[in-house]
């Protein structure tokens, strides 16, 4: 692996700092060699420098370049805007013999030169192509199972794809990859690719900046997703300041928001205070609390349940249609306690008991192709239920006839008589009771 | 940038000489290509009755759900497990009718390989066997029938023996008469593996497949009384019961090799090289080395298993001779040692100089022979086809007269029994299917081994999708396979007028070529169709 230099970036630095701090906190975490570098001005940002002259836009930016070049290092940006900047300079000098002299003769007269040689990096970027999915998923001790995210790509991370490369710009997956490789399910939502809009509040159109913001928050609020998790600091202000002021305003919205090296962090174990999430306006402490609920809730289910196979099947839920149960009781919802049961209700589950209703005829074992059926599912929760003692009377007599003689009935001796059978043959109950002790509390290795 | 005029450009010389970027920092930033899919998924909305098993069964995730299912074309193999597992049947994955311009040098596939080798500027990687359109030359050989001056034979009322010995026999056997008429064996046998039907499973290591995919065929082995091969991936601990049978596999990385894991099986083999990619080693991704696959292989988890390209220890016959009794040290003498080659130009030569260093079987894997993952090109232009290694080897053995000193084994493209019989026929003991047994389990061959998505649940080590097989089924299925093809050798040998496989073992005589170049025919020692005996 390259050395890496720090780009911050103005917004980060200026306004932003958490985003900082949380950067430098996974980095550190995550053991990449990464250092401040002295000198550097702001990347320059497109729509503002470049808007008094291209050639300033492109001195700047080849300058920032060169200290990278000066101090051996390749740049890692948390910013898109900067990331699109730097790459799309570098890209347009490479090209041009012109540009190549017409900045190095501008260069000179501050005694540097850019060489073409300093790559720059967005953090996402890196950690998905250099530092690598797997390795991010081994580091990764508090897993965001359970938790629904929606994952906000922004424009300058991808686009203009010919300069960036660094996804397709139109079926992005890597920034999903990264969020799904800490647990969480990524959510999929109307107007993921759309734009935040943040760049109209600069434009002095504080309502159409709302109205974007607004739109993206109350689709992510409708797929139910417990945060947006984004990486650009322009798109962090717009869903976290701008929801705030439209809070202000009575807008009945709360949507979390975390940059990506946040969420990662917490992943990673690092504590909230460490990553700063005190800094947003918009209250982490829902998410936080959701997720430690999840935690729990998911680590109870595991004891019994293969988690990821129980949450496939909450998905899926085809063969609900076949079971012959829901065919006289419209009340029997067998998908729906699946689904309580991913979403970690055990308690709820059994106390309901609605799983005694199974009457385990095989349909649904037949029609699931994953060889896991509701009817498996359910056996798990009616013998968490005879553990526990919770069980409908009849099955309690045959459990309890069982333990006694090691058979479920004893037979009518008239009715063996008048068919002119012979007495049955002497039950073994006596070696189950030796095998078992039938303690009540016995638990499956 | 402004376009400069001359003037102006002649100030500025030098200055772009200080533009020095490193053009030996690779790129892999490059936004692809439209490539077409190759496959296009269609659902009959009419019928589909939005169950998502299809979503949910796709191991390329080319599917999806919003109100309908959606479907990634780009990113579907045609494996057609969505297709095998819809309900109503209403899914057809077709191939993309979309047309390119023929082109009789440049073929479509090539086209699309350059754009992805522009894309991604890597080696191009794919699993199973060589797909290209080489001259099968099964398919050009026939076999003998007796007519009229010699009988066939019913195998349905007469008996047939299909059981096989693999290792190495004595010149001659010296007996001892004992007291009465009795007689006593005097010379002393070598190690000899007794097989039901002259069919063994390819090495296929639990890591490329799946551990209930290899336990399937374990227990297909176990059932038929046959081998099966443990491939370069350690012996796993369910597969204990199953090792009496098993060859087990010293390769390159030496993966899962201790005395134990030798003295565990039936013998063992050493590879040297393999079929689908002669002269290269392997490499299992870190991503599919779990828990398990791990302990089995004993390397740490989440580490790259890389067999190098060579055995670092075997740099000439003397060397191999070195590992070989090695081996037999560590065994004991009591099992056979087998050396798996690729097989290639030279092939009957290096066999002679295996056979000379102490090999008892020899399996030759031929360049049609399938594989986990491998560099395409490797796999489409290098080594050569079973047929002809086969009949070089047993005859160059017969020659030097020690072709009773090994057993060969032909591997790499056997598709039936009639491929079988042939092999047998151009001088091989016995077979090796790995292929048709995956095949058997479900395989459609889709060629995308290397993702290890399979969506069969064949070889991945995704517990999602290695759920999707059941042991007991697989095993009955390939076990199935094994009979079936066995019957279909009986009733060749009983129209060629033998009872027993090993009267069929380097018989070319009962070989004619159709359609083959007379230089091939000459390779292979096989007469053309109409010339008698």
């Amino acid at each position: 692996m390259s050395r890496y230099g720090y780009f911050w970036g103005c917004y980060v630095q200026g306004r932003l700092p958490h985003i900082e701090k949380s950067t430098r906190a996974v980095m550190q975490h995550l053991g990449v060699d990464c250092a401040d570098t002295e000198g550097l001005t702001c990347c320059p940002e497109k729509t503002t420098v470049a808007n008094m002259g291209h050639d300033e836009w492109l001195v700047t930016a080849a300058r920032n370049l060169a200290i990278a070049e000066d101090a051996g290092v390749d740049f890692l940006t948390p910013c898109p805007g900067c990331f699109g900047t730097l790459k799309g300079a570098a890209a347009e000098v490479a090209s041009s013999a012109a540009a190549q002299g017409e900045v190095n003769r501008e260069l000179r007269r501050v005694g540097r030169s850019y060489r073409g040689t300093a790559r720059t990096a967005h953090i996402l970027e890196f950690l998905h192509r250099d530092f690598g999915l797997s390795a991010i998923g081994e580091r990764v001790t508090a897993p965001l199972t359970g938790m629904r995210i929606a994952i906000h790509y922004g424009c300058h991370l991808l686009k203009p794809s010919a300069d960036l490369a660094v996804d397709d710009p139109a079926h992005p997956t890597k920034f999903d990859e990264l969020v799904e490789t800490l647990g969480a399910t990524s959510v999929a939502y109307e107007g993921k690719l759309s734009c935040c809009g943040g760049l109209l509040s600069r434009v002095d159109d504080q309502d159409a900046a709302q109205a974007m913001a607004r739109r993206k928050l109350r689709d992510v609020a409708a797929e139910r997703a417990d945060a947006i998790c984004l990486a650009c600091p322009a798109c962090f202000m717009q869903y976290d300041t701008t929801q705030f002021l439209l809070q202000r305003k009575g807008e009945q919205i709360h949507v979390p928001v975390l940059y990506y090296t946040e969420l990662l962090g917490l992943a990673l174990g690092l504590a909230p205070d460490d990553l700063g999430l005190s800094s947003h306006r918009i209250d982490i402490q829902p998410f936080l609390i959701r997720w430690q609920g999840q935690r729990e809730a998911i680590e109870r289910v595991r004891e019994r349940w293969d988690y990821d196979l129980l949450r496939k099947c909450a998905e899926c839920g085809a063969c609900a249609f076949d079971c012959p149960v829901t065919r006289v009781d419209v009340a029997f919802d067998p998908n729906g306690i699946i689904r309580q049961l991913s979403d970690g209700q055990v308690d709820q589950v059994l106390r309901e008991g609605e799983f005694w209703r199974c009457v385990e005829c095989c349909t649904c074992r037949e029609a699931c192709f994953q060889r896991y059926s509701m009817m498996d599912i359910f056996r798990v929760a009616k013998q968490l239920a005879a553990e526990r003692g919770v069980t409908p009377a009849g099955t309690a007599e045959g459990m309890a006839a069982f333990r006694k003689s090691g058979r479920l009935v004893e037979g009518s001796a008239s009715q063996r008589k008048r068919l002119g059978l012979p007495e049955p043959a002497a039950a073994g109950g006596s070696e189950l009771t030796q095998l078992f002790e039938w303690r009540p509390e016995r638990r499956r290795p | 940038m402004p376009q400069l005029d001359l003037d102006t450009r002649d100030a500025l010389a030098g200055a772009e000489a200080e533009f020095a970027p490193d053009h030996t920092r690779p790129r892999a930033d490059v936004v692809p290509l439209y490539s077409p899919p190759e496959f296009v998924w269609r659902n009959d909305t009419e019928r589909c009755r939005r169950c998502k098993r299809c979503v949910m069964q796709c191991g390329w995730r080319a599917l999806s759900w919003q109100d309908r299912v959606g479907a990634d074309h780009n990113k579907c193999v045609g494996c057609h497990r969505c297709e095998a597992m819809c309900p109503e049947k209403c899914i057809v994955v077709a191939p993309n009718p979309q047309h390119y311009k023929p082109h009789a040098l440049w073929s479509v596939t090539h086209r699309k390989n350059v754009w992805k080798q522009g894309d991604t500027g890597g080696v191009l990687l794919t699993g199973m066997g060589n797909d290209a359109p080489y001259q099968v030359i099964f398919d050009h050989l026939v076999l003998d029938a007796c007519q009229v001056t010699n009988p066939s034979i019913d195998p349905l009322r007469e008996p047939m023996e299909l059981r096989t010995f693999l290792g190495r026999k004595p010149e001659r056997v010296e007996l001892d008469a004992g007291p009465g008429s009795a007689l006593a064996l005097k010379t002393r046998l070598d190690p000899n593996l007794e097989i039901a039907t002259p069919i063994v499973f390819a090495p296929m290591s639990y890591g490329s497949i799946s551990l209930p995919a290899q336990k399937a065929i374990a227990m297909a082995a176990a059932e038929c009384g046959i081998l099966w091969n443990t491939g370069e991936g350690g012996l796993h601990e369910d597969l204990r019961p199953y090792a009496h049978c098993a060859v087990v596999q010293c390769a390159s990385g030496r993966f899962g090799v201790h005395a134990g894991y030798f003295n565990a099986g039936a013998a063992v083999e050493i590879k040297i090289g393999q079929g689908a990619k002669p002269g290269i080693g392997g490499h299992l991704p870190g991503e599919k080395v779990s828990l398990e696959v791990s302990q089995t292989r004993m390397i740490p988890v989440g580490s790259d298993a890389l067999s190098p390209a060579p055995q670092h220890d075997i740099y000439s016959i003397e060397d191999l001779r070195q590992l070989i009794y090695a081996i037999k040290e560590a065994t004991d003498y009591a099992k056979p040692v087998c050396v798996k080659i690729a097989a290639v130009h030279n092939v009957a030569a290096i066999a002679s100089g295996i056979v000379r260093a102490g090999a008892d079987i020899i399996y030759l894997d031929g360049f049609r022979g399938g594989t986990g993952a491998a560099p395409t090109v490797i796999r489409d232009h290098l080594g050569i086809p079973v047929e002809i290694a086969v009949a070089v080897v047993d005859e160059r053995l017969r020659q030097e007269g020690i072709r009773n000193q090994a057993s060969l084994i032909a591997a790499g493209g056997i598709r039936s029994s009639a491929d079988m019989a042939k092999a047998i026929a151009l001088g091989a003991d016995a077979v090796a299917i790995g292929t048709a047994a995956l095949l058997a389990l479900g395989c459609t061959l889709c060629q995308k081994c290397y993702t290890g998505r399979c969506s069969w649940g064949i070889c991945t080590q995704d517990p999602e999708l290695t759920r999707r097989i059941d042991p007991l089924v697989g095993a009955r299925r390939i076990a199935n396979l094994v009979r079936a093809w066995s019957a279909e050798l009986e009733e060749i040998l009983g129209a060629l007028g033998l009872n027993a496989v090993e009267s069929l073992r380097g018989s070319k005589e009962r070989l004619r070529g159709l359609d083959v170049d007379p230089s091939t025919l000459d390779v292979l020692g096989v007469k053309p169709a109409g010339v008698g005996a």
